[in-house]
């Protein structure tokens, strides 16, 4: 899926639609191959995956069906037959998603099964390990609140990227973390390995502005996953690890292109709300204060992927196009 | 070949065929571990802005949020 229309900053409802028919394309393959693999020694039918293959074709999956699929292929790579084959019928019975985005309450990772796949695909940094939790009911009654006054200002606002979102994900999962001294939490989280889906923290989200940040924030790493379906952004390996302009803790330079980029979007969903007139006089104020960040910000990224990325070309024509944006707006 | 036997018996992957592991640059097939965490990384959460707010530890680095 080349990149190129209409830039990359820019949000496009067609190329999210584009980019998740690539990205169920690309499992499908993936799927075939393993199954031409492992059919014969897991004595399964080869024929196994079709029917999850014509849904495939005809629409979204959960994005669950995405992370049973990763967690095949690390079942495979451990040798553990057993979970494959299992992990192979839950693939074969996934249903096509309904439309979303759904917002659901993270449920017990200890008890259901969905919510512990959940778990395990966004604590995978051995280095900064961290949990997913149940959020508290009022909580997560206030937050999907403002998640429907965010669509709602994004609507308003900035309709392309309200359709964009609406295009990436399938799931807005609300999850909190330990709030006891000495754990880490976090505000969102997204994964590869779940396309289509996001995690935010409902504690950490005070208006329907900041949800819409979170919004093009979290979806913007989506967007990333589904430009880079084909290939990676960057040539660098991942053990040298980098200041990143989001996070306390050093990040392989995939990560500082990631936050760099979704920097450079919420700042461009921000100019739009403010000139669209869709914010009121405290939002404008909060956006203004965002807005300083977020220059900030980019810039801090910016410096260390142009000093030490080795970018790919999809990764320089996604990169300048952010680069350009901050130019034209502020300087950057 | 067992059950046994086939449980502990991991199936060589091609690795370019497969979504998501196929961008994985650590290439040292002789550090299996490190390629495992490469191949981790690369498909990897993305979490965003870890920090501990009983301790009140606001991330030393801007912005406030995200």
């Amino acid at each position: 899926m080349p990149a190129r229309e209409p830039g990359a900053v820019e949000p496009s409802a067609e190329r999210a639609a584009a980019l998740d028919r690539r990205m169920r394309e690309r499992l499908e393959e993936s799927l075939r191959y393993l199954v031409s693999e492992v059919s014969g020694p897991l004595d399964l039918d080869p024929a196994l995956l079709e029917g999850f293959c014509e849904r495939l074709r005809s629409g979204p999956v959960p994005p669950l069906a995405f992370g049973a699929y990763f967690e095949l292929v690390l079942a495979l790579e451990n040798g553990d037959w057993e979970a494959a084959r299992e992990l192979l019928q839950e693939i074969a019975a996934a249903p096509n998603h309904a439309g979303g985005p759904v917002v659901l309450d993270l449920a017990d990772p200890a008890s259901d099964r969905g919510a512990s796949r959940y778990h395990r695909l966004i604590d995978t940094d051995p280095n900064e390990p961290f949990q997913v939790l149940p959020p508290p009911p009022e909580l997560a009654r206030a937050c999907r609140e403002r998640i429907s006054e965010a669509f709602e200002l994004l609507g308003r606002g900035d309709p392309e990227l309200a359709r964009e979102i609406r295009g990436l994900l399938r799931e807005i999962v609300l999850a909190v973390g330990p709030i006891r001294p000495g754990s880490m939490t976090f505000d969102g989280a997204s994964s590869f390995m779940l396309w289509g889906a996001i995690v935010l923290n409902p504690r950490m989200f005070q208006s329907a502005l900041e949800v819409a940040q979170a919004l093009a924030h979290e979806s913007g790493h989506n967007l990333l996953f589904g430009l880079c379906v084909d290939g990676s952004l960057v040539e660098n390996d991942d053990e040298p690890r980098y200041t990143s302009p989001l996070r306390r803790d050093l990040r392989p330079m995939d990560g500082i292109v990631h936050a760099t980029f979704v920097t450079a979007r919420m700042h461009r969903s921000l100019l739009q709300l403010r000139a669209s007139g869709a914010l009121s006089g405290v939002e404008d104020a909060e956006a203004g204060r965002l807005l300083a960040d977020h220059v900030r910000n980019f810039a801090m990224g910016w410096e260390i992927v142009d000093r030490d990325a080795r970018l790919t070309e999809r990764g320089k024509h996604v990169m300048a196009d952010a680069r350009r944006h901050m130019q034209a707006h502020a300087g950057a | 070949m067992s059950r046994n036997e086939k449980l502990l018996t991991p199936i060589p992957l091609d690795w370019s065929r497969l979504l998501g592991f196929d961008q994985v640059t650590h290439t040292d097939a002789n550090q299996p571990a490190a390629l495992r965490d490469a191949r981790l990384t690369k498909v990897g959460a993305k979490p965003c802005q870890i920090r501990n707010p009983a301790l009140g530890d606001e991330p030393s680095l801007p912005p406030r949020r995200r």
